[in-house]
This record gives structure tokens, C-alpha cells and sequence, in this order.
């Protein structure tokens, strides 16, 4: 959708970016508190992102590093174009898959098996296009009898096996991930690395969060370190990551 | 955005739309012909009390009142719903609007689709009753009505493209559209004919779109007439000149839909 060319090797450009958010001391949702509060609503405005700029390339593996409200998340979500920027552009060239801060926007009503129909759907798979990938994403969720359980049964740690299997099982060129590896037991987090390094492999692009130096190490090709709104270092992820927790004390 | 490319990106999520309206539909009948029995049943009841008042104590000059009436008020009940569901239902997507980006209008767009084909199927109803339960029959004129319909339905569609995005920012708008929606109800020829309403209020009056679309309905189904096609046709352009700003409106305001609602 973009009106900025790529070219083929960049599918990730963000240009210049900044991005704020504006607090209400007490945010007034009806009309009545705005008018009562006209005079006292005071705005504090957050400047999470400065100017940022990257290029990511196809087929490279990029983590985000950096300490909590650093901007990480912020930029996943620029990214998935769930929020906009104020300043700047970004372009993607390719299909998005996202999986952000816990959850996937399932309705809870609905059980397991019925999401998997939805979630894919706003990816833009069709009934039959998820009836070929239902079993895997299934087998992959380890849910068992429970994916024909509604979803507000489900534990976090359902949940997120369930978003992820999906996240990963919609063929995106591009998937975004924010610290999935936070929720899950060993085994499953085991299974998502072997998982991602499946698709890295394919030359699908990631672009991940993660507080994991050691994952970030082993698995990324690239590190990009962001500190109070701004990159702070960007580069081979072994330099990066070692630079990070030095200066993190450990 | 150009235009162009919207439509293209929303025929990119039609799956999404088409999972939603499908939600929508089976949520509202429960997957069974009773459940689309109990969402009659408010209608049937407003066709009862408004038909014994206005017959009994009003007693209106309008033979097969009753009919009459069913004929105006079961597209009114699918404006009416389609504004209500339609002013809250991106308010009411938020997890979806938080986690995954689709384009935005898939929301208003599907509660205008699922609640058509609900109108289609009461209008099910409708021939019935005029076929069996009236002297009036039916004519080859109820043909036009997917075209009163589709005008309806554009029209609606920027009703609530403003609607909800507004009501994303201030949530009085879905508070403050009941007691407007009353008023609109009035204004609208569902309970009493457009002719009588006086001449000198006529200019204002013929402003409200849904007077000719009531019309049509009743040219068509009631008094088995054609439609007046001038009329239509003007309402259809309006509605889509309507329906183009109403689409600037939204695009302008969605840009943060996720951070406020």
C-alpha cells in the first residue's frame, strides 16, 4: 500500500519516525467530564520514539533489545500498522504477520477451533485455505480436545500456544513477534525456536522483541538496540547484545 | 489513500469480512429458524401496539393499516439497527483493533451487510403477509426492492463510517443516537403517509433521505406503483456523496483508533 518504490532487498523501511503519546490526567471519555473538565484536563505528552530510522532486508532476522518503555513494542506496533506515527513513513513490502503483547484479538466466545477460521481470515486465508492448514496449526498448538473448548477456558499459556501456531502458520513473508517467548513452558518455547528457525531458513523475514540475550545471540542475525526513544547501537547481534549487558551491569 | 487502493485492500480481507458478517448472523439466530423467530418479535410487537393505537384510538384513514405499516417497519427496525449496532461496533472491537492490523472499515461495513441480509430475510416475511394475510398481493414491482435496499444500505454505511469513528473519541454519540434515532423515527413516513404531512414543511421535511426510501417501499410493495426512479436516483447520488466524505471523515479519524479505545 505503500507509495515509496522498494527496492527487492529492503522490505522494511522506516523512515524517520517519531512517535508520541498524549496522556490525560484523567481522560474524559463522555462529553459531560470534557466540558466539567475543560479547564483542568492537562495533557502530558511521551515522546516514545525519536527519529528513528532502519532498513531491514529480506530474509534477515532482527531483534529488538532494550530495557522496558524503551520503544520496543512501540515499534513493533508501528510496524504492524496498528498505531501510526506522527512523523516519518514506514513501508513494508510484504505480507504481515503479527503476534503482539499477549493475545492475537481472539473473541473468547468462540472456541478454539472457530478463531484459528477467524485469525487466519484477517490474514486473508479463506475457509479452505485454513481447512490445509488447520492440522498443523492444531498438532503445532498441542491443544488437543481443548481446541473445540472456548477460548476464555484457555490458560495464558494456551492461548499463546494457540496464537503462535497460527501467527506462523499463515505463510506471512514478514512476522513480527513481541516477547512470545516470555509465556510457554520449556518444551513449547523449545518448539517456537525450532519453529522460527524452520522459517528463517525459508528467508522469512523476523523481526522480534526479546529480553533473551542468549536467544538473541544464537538465533538473530541482527540486534537493534533501542534506548530512551533513540537506537542506541544497531549491528551484529553477538556486538550488540554483549554491549547491552555490559551496560546493564551483568 | 487513493480510493482504488481501498477497495482493493478490502477485497484483500474479504475472508475477515465474510467470517464477520457470518459471526454476526449466527450469533443473532442462534443457528436456528427460532432464533430468527425472536428477532421478530420486537418488531411484531411495535406492528401491534402502533396498529391498535393508531387504528383504535387514532383512528387513521389508511385501509390495511396494519400491513401498511409492516411495510415501513421493518426497514426502518433494519436503519434503526444498523445505527445502533454500527455507531459501537469499533468501539466494541477494541482486543481486535489492539492486536491486528486490517483495515478499519471492515468493522462498519460488516454490520451494514449482516444486518441487510437479516432485512432480507424478514422481507420474507413481509410477502407472506401480503400474499396471505392481506388483500394487496404481490406485484412485479417488489423487484426493485434489492435497489431501495442497496440505496438504504449506502446510506447507512456513512451514517455509521461518522458514527463510529466519533464514537471512538467521545462514547456519548452512541447514548445521545437513541433519543435522535426517536426523533429521526417521527420524521420518517412509517407510521402515517408522506402526503400528510403539510406543503409549507414539505422543502424541510423531503430533506431526510429515508422519506423517499420509505416511499419506495410503499410505492412498490403497497401500492404495487412504480417508484419514483428521479427520486431514487438522487438519493442514490446523494447517498454516495454522502457516503465519500463520511469515508474522509473515518479515514481521517481511525489513525488512532488502537491507542484510544
Amino acid at each position: 500500500m505503500s507509495k515509496i518504490k522498494i527496492d527487492d532487498e529492503i522490505v522494511i523501511k522506516v523512515e524517520n519516525v517519531t512517535k508520541e503519546f498524549t496522556y490525560y490526567e484523567d481522560k474524559a471519555y463522555f462529553l459531560k467530564e470534557r466540558l466539567a473538565n475543560l479547564k483542568r484536563t492537562r495533557k502530558r505528552k511521551h515522546v516514545v520514539l525519536k527519529d528513528i530510522s532502519c532498513d531491514i532486508r529480506r530474509g534477515e532476522t532482527v531483534a529488538l533489545i532494550g530495557i522496558n518503555g524503551s520503544g520496543k513494542s512501540t515499534l513493533l506496533k508501528l510496524l504492524s500498522k496498528i498505531i501510526y506515527p506522527e512523523t516519518g513513513t514506514i513501508s513494508m513490502n510484504g505480507k504481515v504477520s503479527s503476534l503482539l503483547e499477549l493475545g492475537a484479538g481472539f473473541n473468547t466466545d468462540f472456541t478454539g477451533r472457530e478463531n484459528i477460521y477467524f485469525n487466519s481470515s484477517i490474514y486473508g486465508l479463506g475457509k479452505k485455505d485454513v481447512d490445509k492448514v488447520l492440522d498443523s496449526i492444531i498438532e503445532f498448538s498441542e491443544l488437543g480436545e481443548f481446541i473445540d473448548a472456548p477460548v476464555r477456558t484457555y490458560s495464558s499459556g494456551m492461548y499463546m500456544r494457540l496464537a503462535f501456531s497460527i501467527a506462523v502458520n499463515v505463510e506471512a513473508e514478514i512476522l513480527l513477534i513481541d516477547e512470545i517467548l516470555a509465556v510457554g513452558d520449556a518444551h513449547f518455547q523449545d518448539k517456537c525456536l525450532k519453529k522460527m528457525k524452520e522459517l528463517k531458513e525459508k528467508g522469512i523475514t523476523m523481526v522480534f522483541v526479546s529480553h533473551s540475550m542468549s536467544t538473541v545471540e544464537q538465533f538473530c542475525d541482527r540486534a537493534i538496540w533501542l534506548h530512551q526513544g533513540l537506537i542506541k547501537m544497531d549491528g551484529d547481534s553477538k556486538t550488540v547484545g554483549e554491549a547491552y549487558l555490559k551496560e546493564q551491569g551483568l | 489513500m487513493k480510493l482504488i487502493e481501498k477497495f482493493k485492500e478490502i477485497y484483500k480481507y474479504r475472508h475477515m469480512l465474510y467470517t464477520l458478517v457470518k459471526q454476526d448472523i449466527r450469533g443473532r439466530y442462534k443457528g436456528s429458524f427460532l432464533g430468527f423467530l425472536w428477532t421478530l418479535l420486537n418488531p411484531l410487537l411495535l406492528l401491534l401496539v402502533y396498529s391498535t393505537v393508531f387504528q383504535i384510538v387514532f383512528k387513521i384513514d389508511i385501509p390495511n393499516y396494519s400491513i401498511y405499516l409492516f411495510i415501513a417497519l421493518m426497514p426502518w427496525n433494519y436503519f434503526a439497527n444498523t445505527i445502533a449496532m454500527g455507531t459501537a461496533c469499533v468501539s466494541n472491537g477494541g482486543a481486535l483493533l489492539k492486536k491486528v492490523y486490517f483495515p478499519r472499515e471492515v468493522l462498519p461495513l460488516a454490520t451494514v451487510i449482516s444486518n441487510t441480509i437479516n432485512y432480507f430475510f424478514s422481507a420474507i416475511i413481509i410477502f407472506i403477509a401480503l400474499i396471505f394475510f392481506s388483500p394487496i398481493g404481490l406485484s412485479w414491482f417488489a423487484l426493485f426492492l434489492p435497489l431501495i435496499v442497496l440505496i438504504q444500505a449506502i446510506f447507512s454505511l456513512g451514517c455509521i463510517l461518522i458514527l463510529s469513528a466519533l464514537n471512538v473519541y467521545v462514547r456519548d454519540v452512541q447514548y445521545i443516537m437513541n433519543p435522535l434515532m426517536m426523533v429521526w423515527f417521527y420524521a420518517t413516513p412509517v407510521l402515517y403517509k408522506s402526503d400528510m404531512v403539510p406543503e409549507k414543511y414539505r422543502f424541510l421535511y423531503d430533506l431526510n433521505p429515508m422519506v423517499k426510501i420509505m416511499d419506495a417501499y410503499r410505492s412498490i410493495l403497497y401500492d404495487k406503483t412504480m417508484p419514483s426512479l428521479n427520486w431514487l436516483l438522487a438519493i442514490f447520488i446523494a447517498s454516495m456523496i454522502f457516503l465519500w466524505i463520511a469515508y474522509l471523515i473515518f479515514e481521517k479519524l481511525q489513525r488512532r483508533f488502537a491507542e484510544e479505545v
